[in-house]
Order: C-alpha cells, then structure tokens, then sequence
C-alpha cells in the first residue's frame, strides 16, 4: 500500500492527465472488494479455498470496469435468488463472489464436494446485452466457435473459455492478441437465453489430476486490480548468461523487492507465440545483495538438451509478478548455438515412458535423439530403476542423496538438485545409520543427459556404479562425504584415452566446465527453511 | 456473514507474494490487510490458509509430456482423406496424435490449428446430426500446481483409460490420456435445452469411443520450435 502512494505521487508529478485518470482509477480501487477465493454465496455450495492463479499476467476479459463477479442462479433474477430483476443494482455491485464449485449436477474434479459450476460468472457494468467488450485474456489461438462458445487457446496449452456472448468478433483459427475484442456480453444459450453475463472457464491439463476446469477466481481478481488500480511498476531483471552451460539471470518486483519472483524463458518465439517456461527465481547470488538489494532473486538452468543441433535458438525471458505486466528483463533476448557432444560414461536404460515420467525426464529439458550409430558407441551399464529413490536425513534434510544400485550418490548442491528435479521435499527420510550403511558411490552429475534412439527407446548417460571420491565406506564424522567436489563424475571412464569417437567429449567435459560456470556465479543455496512444509511420500 | 477483502489488501497480498499464488510464508509474511482503513474487518485469505501452495525454487510448473505415437500404419486413411487440404497439412504438423471420428460429423469441414503445445479441432455434425458441434483437442503441456492433491476419475473410456466426464454450461466434455497425452472432447447442441443428444452423456461417450488416430508429426523431439 505505502507502494500505492508512492507510484502516486510519482505519476501526479508527472502529469495532470494522469492525476484524472488515476483519480478515476483510484476510485474504482477504493471502492472494490471481494470476498475470499472459495467463498460462496449463503447455500450455493462449497467453494475450493484455492490461492493459485492459474493464469498469472493475464488480462480481466471484460474491456471496462466496472464488473461484477457474482453468481447468477443465486442472485436476482436467477432461479434461486432472493426473487427481483436480473438488473437489481446489488448484482452490479461489490463485493465480488466466488461460483467456482457453486452448487451443480455434475462433476468437478477439484470441487470440494466432487461436483459444482466449471467456471465464473461475470457481469458486466451494465444488464444491457450485446454493448459491452470481451476481451481476450490472453494471446492465443481461437480453437472452438460453437453456438454459445469461444475457446481460445493460449501457447502454454491453457484454454479460456467465453461462453455467452453475442456479435463475436473471431473465426477458428485465427490468432488473436490479449485485450482484443473477442465478443460482447449478452446472454446466448443456444436459444433459451440465460441472464446477461460471461461464464469465463479456465481449462489446463494438470499434473495429478487431468485436464480440468480450474479456478479462474483469484487470476480475475488480480487481473481486475491491474484494470483499475494504478499503474504499477513493472518487474525487472536480466538475461545475465545464454551459453551452452546455463540459462541464468535474475528478476525482481520493484513493489515487493525482498520476494522472489517467476521468470519464464520462451525459446524460439515470444511469449505470445512460443511455451513459457516459468522458474521460481530465488537462488541466492552474492552480488545481487548490493546490486539490487536483496540476494534471493536468481535463476539458474541448464539449456534445454534438445536444442543442442548446431542451429541458433532464440532465448526470451520475461520478469513475472503475476502482475499483467510481465515485461522482458534486460538482455533479452539472447541466443544460443549448442552442438550435442556425446559425454563419456555408460548408457543406463530407461524402462519406458513412465519409468522416464518418474524420473522427471523432460523431452524438451534432458533428452536428445541420437542415430543408433552413436548410440552403440557406448557401453551399456546397468539398467536404471523404474523410480529414483532420493533419501536424506532428519539430520541433514537439504543433503540429498540418490540410492542407485546400492549406492548412495550425492546430490552435489541445489543447482545439481534443479537440473535433476530433486528436491528436499520428495526425499525419503532414512536414519543416519541407514545412510551410513549405504556406500558412498559417484555424486550424481551435474544434469540428466537422456539419448533417444530412433526406435524411441531412452538411456541415459550416466557413470558406471563404483566408488565415489572417497570410496565406499561410512559417511565420517561431517555426513558429507565429498559431494561437490566432482559434480559431475566424469572422466573415471576414459582415463585420459580417445576412443576417436566423432562427436564424443574429452575426459574433461562440457560438465566439468557447467560447475565451474556455476561456482563462478557466486550461486549460493537458498535459504533451508524454503521448501520444507509438506508431507513426504 | 462473509467479510470481504478490500482492493488495497489484495494489492499488499499480491506484492508480497510469490507469483502465481497468494500463500504467504513465514519468510514473506504478506502486510495484514485487516489494517486496511477501508475494510477494518477484512480477514485474509492467506492467513487463513495452510502455505501449501508454495512453490519450489526451480521446479518445473510447465512440463512437456513424452508423446507415445501410434505406428503410422495405425492411421485411418478413410476419415483423413475425408478432411480437406488445410487440416490435412495442420494435422501433419500435430505434435501431438490427432483422434477424429469417424462417423457424425462433417470431417469435411474440420478446422484444425496446430501449435507447439497443442493441436484442435473443430467441426459440426453431419446432416443426420445437424445442431451438434464437437471440439477435439489434444496437449503434450501439463502444468504442475503445489497444493493440488492427485485425484482420479472413477469413470473410463477408449479400453479402459482413465478419464472425466464433466458439463460446461450444457456442453458436454470429456477427457482423458492417451498416446501419452490429454485429449479433450466437447460436444455442443446448438439448443441444448431442447435437444436429447445433450441431455445424457451417452452421445459424447459414443464419439468419444469412436475416434480414429488419422496423423501427426511423428515429432518426438521436444521442443517450442
Ligand atoms: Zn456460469
């Protein structure tokens, strides 16, 4: 809030129309509010007390405030509301309600009660039909047209639904920008209207659960709160590195500065066009304390494995804030130019698709397709387990290790634990008596490097099993056995020696270099105390 | 009595927080709105919430899925012949399989649109099922969310997969995992009120069942290109 006065005074300095428009806004700011997420009106059902924004950055699809989120079967004029007129001037007024989960027949995944409404009903500033714009809430592709429906699908794969609409504006397939006129609110409902509103869906395939309707309340709220409020300053950042080590950088809210915030990286495309790839950028970096005053704001990761063909890739990078503002951070973009060097090692199988699910083997992230030539240029070791199964201890519950074949193998450090998607979090908590009976083999390297044959078959390359640096044995008085020492494992196997493989890295490889790029950064763990709620498996 | 949240203690919430969720932490204890002047009842949401949403420095919130493609000689040259040109080369640029059925609908007027993370499909029904409109489509996107808990759909489609049988304002829709990706299918009556088809699930189940893989990219490296 003291933010809010300060962006304030910025703009009254600045220029008398915007002291008008702020004014404006600023009303319209003062007098909204609404009720929590999950939330619903007395007898209507059990609302989902959800905080995600599942849309974050996106545009309120209504062009002008104000806007009323509210139920329609529960309010005036709806079947069973208080009785009076779709038009009574409390259907147009604040607070907003949440109707995600209100009270239906069919079924909702994620729905407290197993059933109840997909989406949210929005009336605009008015009860007239067909004046009002809808807007798109974000860039996408028009998917859908049916007789009541618009779907537009966003990049990421998220659909956004607006249903209810009259004198619509698209045709399938067409591209369409955020905040385009799609439509207008009216009440179409092949035939037998329904009140004058905009059901608004937000659709996504989620992990765990399927591809669900889910809740769309807290990203209308905040994208409202951007429609009316003041301008707020932009999220900042920089592309600092795009090498064929890393994709690194930093980014940061002006308005929240000490509180890490997302970057999303687009490769080959912006973000209206091309995957965003969103990263909680909070690794600790030493020299943004005195930079940007306060450390917790980095990111770093290593390039997707699928783009080292020898081509140039375009990286983009977005600061995001969940504001709908998420502007492209400094340096950006960038590009990289990666040719694949087979690492030395064995190849270890990966038993099938949901083997390499698992294991978080991202076809995008670790995986290359390779000719089976230079497949069999490599030595095949042991199988990999269907499942990796990462352990710590009470003791030491950020030290992770992976038990592999009978030995442990050290998680080196958190940018290691990122490139592999381990985490604290998933870690199996065994005794120190446990650990210690477990000998002590070669730390995990510095990221999963997964070849896919052309048959589709996945391996991944790794080193055979054997003694870490210090040998199997027990853990010492310090339980850290030397991880970090020699990330990345490699160079065991060559001992020194070309085998005249095209294509094959020297002992000292790519990776060798990635931790060194790594220290060179400065990049420090987090803070331990992140990331450690929540129930182990 | 439902107390509400005042603009301004949205905006402090917001600022404070991690993107994409509004859960506090013991480290980033968003500004207690209840001292909002505007609002001095106003509870907030992130204290009453368990901070289970928060995210993982470095965890991946948008994940491509490994596409398990049929063998092209799976593909039903019959109802692929029957799309026209566009969707055909849309279809061949899939990154995912596409599933059309086979008998209903106008596959003659299919619109197809095809992107990096998705492929769908539009048409409506044939002569003998005038008033209906199906949409197909198809993602190899999953977005991972903390705080959600797994849940499974008790319902099955196409030899037993998983799926979910779900309204949206009438308009049937159903979806499921195959090829190692999600499908969705929504059919929609022109006049739902007034029109059997849309009355039960039944019709967009039989759809649903006969859907026939007729191509894609055969794309399995990843990749937003
Ligand atoms: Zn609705």
């Amino acid at each position: 809030m003291s933010i809010r006065r300060r962006l304030g005074t910025t703009l009254v300095a600045s220029a008398s129309a915007a002291v008008s428009l702020l004014s404006a806004g600023q009303a319209l700011a003062d007098d909204f509010s609404y009720n929590p997420p999950g939330t619903l009106v007395s007898g209507s059902g059990s609302g989902r007390f959800d905080e995600t924004i599942y849309a974050p950055g996106m545009r309120f699809p209504i062009e002008e405030a104000p806007a009323f989120l509210n139920s329609q079967v529960w309010g005036h004029g709806g079947g069973s509301g208080p009785g009076g007129s779709q038009c009574d001037v409390e259907n147009f007024s604040y607070p907003w309600w949440d109707n995600y989960c209100e009270t239906r027949s069919w079924d909702m995944p994620l729905c407290p009660s197993g059933q109840g409404h997909q989406g949210q009903d929005i009336r605009a500033k008015s009860c007239e039909k067909n004046v009002h714009w809808v807007v798109a809430a974000e860039a996408g592709s028009v998917t859908n047209i049916g007789s009541y429906s618009v779907y537009i699908t966003a990049a990421d794969g998220t659909r956004y639904d607006y249903l209810h609409m009259g004198s619509v504006q698209v045709s399938v397939g067409q591209d369409v920008e955020k905040g385009q006129h799609i439509g207008k609110v009216s009440n179409e409902f092949g035939g037998t209207p329904t009140t004058v509103h905009m059901h608004f869906n937000l659709r996504q395939n989620v992990a765990g659960v399927g591809n669900v309707y889910v809740p769309p309340y807290l990203s209308l709220v905040t994208s409202y709160q951007a429609l009316i409020g003041p301008p707020v300053e932009p999220a900042v950042g920089s592309l600092d590195e795009v090498s064929c080590d890393a994709i690194r950088g930093w980014t940061q809210s002006p308005s929240s500065p000490e509180a890490p915030i997302d970057v999303r990286l687009y490769f080959d495309g912006g973000p209206d066009t091309a995957i965003g790839h969103p990263f909680l950028a909070d690794l600790s970096r030493e020299d943004l304390c005195t930079a940007i005053g306060s450390c917790e704001h980095a990111f770093q990761v290593p390039p997707p494995l699928s783009l080292y063909d020898g081509v140039d890739h375009v990286v983009h990078a977005t600061a995001s804030d969940g504001s709908s503002n998420a502007p492209e951070v400094a340096n950006s973009p960038m590009t990289m130019n990666c040719a694949f060097e087979l690492p030395s090692g064995v190849r270890r199988r990966v038993a099938d698709l949901d083997s390499a699910n698992a294991w978080h083997f991202s076809p995008f992230w670790d995986e290359i397709a390779v000719s089976d030539g230079i497949l069999s240029t490599i030595d095949e070791g042991e199988d990999l387990d269907r499942t990796p199964r990462l352990v710590a201890t009470s003791s030491a519950p950020e030290t992770l290790y992976l038990v592999d074949g009978g030995w442990r193998r050290a998680v080196s450090d958190e940018i290691v634990g990122v490139a592999w998607q381990f985490h604290p979090m998933g870690a199996e908590i065994i005794s120190d008596e446990e650990l210690a009976a477990l000998p002590a083999g070669k730390p995990l390297r510095a990221r999963p490097i997964v070849l896919r044959s052309a048959s589709g078959d996945l391996w991944l390359v790794d080193d055979a099993p054997g003694p870490g640096s210090t040998g199997p044995g027990g853990l010492g008085g310090s339980g850290d056995d030397g991880d970090g020492a020699t990330p990345d494992g490699d160079g065991d196997d060559v001992s020194g020696s070309c085998d005249c493989v095209v294509g094959r890295a020297p002992a000292s490889s790519a990776w060798t270099t990635v931790f060194a790029a790594f220290v060179a950064a400065g990049v420090a763990r987090r803070r331990l105390a992140r990331g450690r709620r929540g129930t182990r498996p | 009595m439902n107390r509400t949240l005042p603009f301004s203690a949205l905006w402090g919430t917001l600022l404070a927080a991690a993107p994409m969720m509004l859960a506090s932490s013991a480290c980033d204890a968003p500004p207690d709105p209840r001292s909002s002047d505007d609002s001095p009842g106003a509870e907030t949401t992130a204290q009453k919430q368990p901070a289970v949403n928060e995210r993982i420095g470095g965890a991946r919130a948008v994940e491509e899925l490994h596409v398990a493609w049929p063998e092209r000689s799976k593909i039903d040259a019959a109802v692929l012949s029957r799309a026209p040109s566009e969707a055909r080369d849309a279809i061949s640029k899939a990154v995912v399989p596409v599933l059309l059925p086979r008998a209903g609908v106008l596959v003659e007027q299919a619109r197809v649109v095809a992107k990096p993370a998705f492929v769908a499909a539009s048409m409506d029904g044939s002569a003998e099922e005038s008033g209906l409109h199906l949409s197909i489509s198809a993602t190899k996107i999953v977005h991972r969310h903390a705080g959600i808990d797994r849940v499974a759909p008790a319902r099955s489609v196409r030899a037993g997969r998983p799926a979910w049988v779900l309204q949206n304002e009438g308009i049937w829709s159903v979806s499921w995992e195959e090829n190692g990706v999600s499908y969705v299918v929504d059919l929609e009556c022109a006049r739902p009120s007034e029109d059997a088809r849309c009355a039960t699930e039944d019709r967009v189940l039989a759809i649903v069942e006969d859907l026939a893989f007729v191509g894609g990219s055969f794309e399995t490296r990843g990749g937003a290109k």
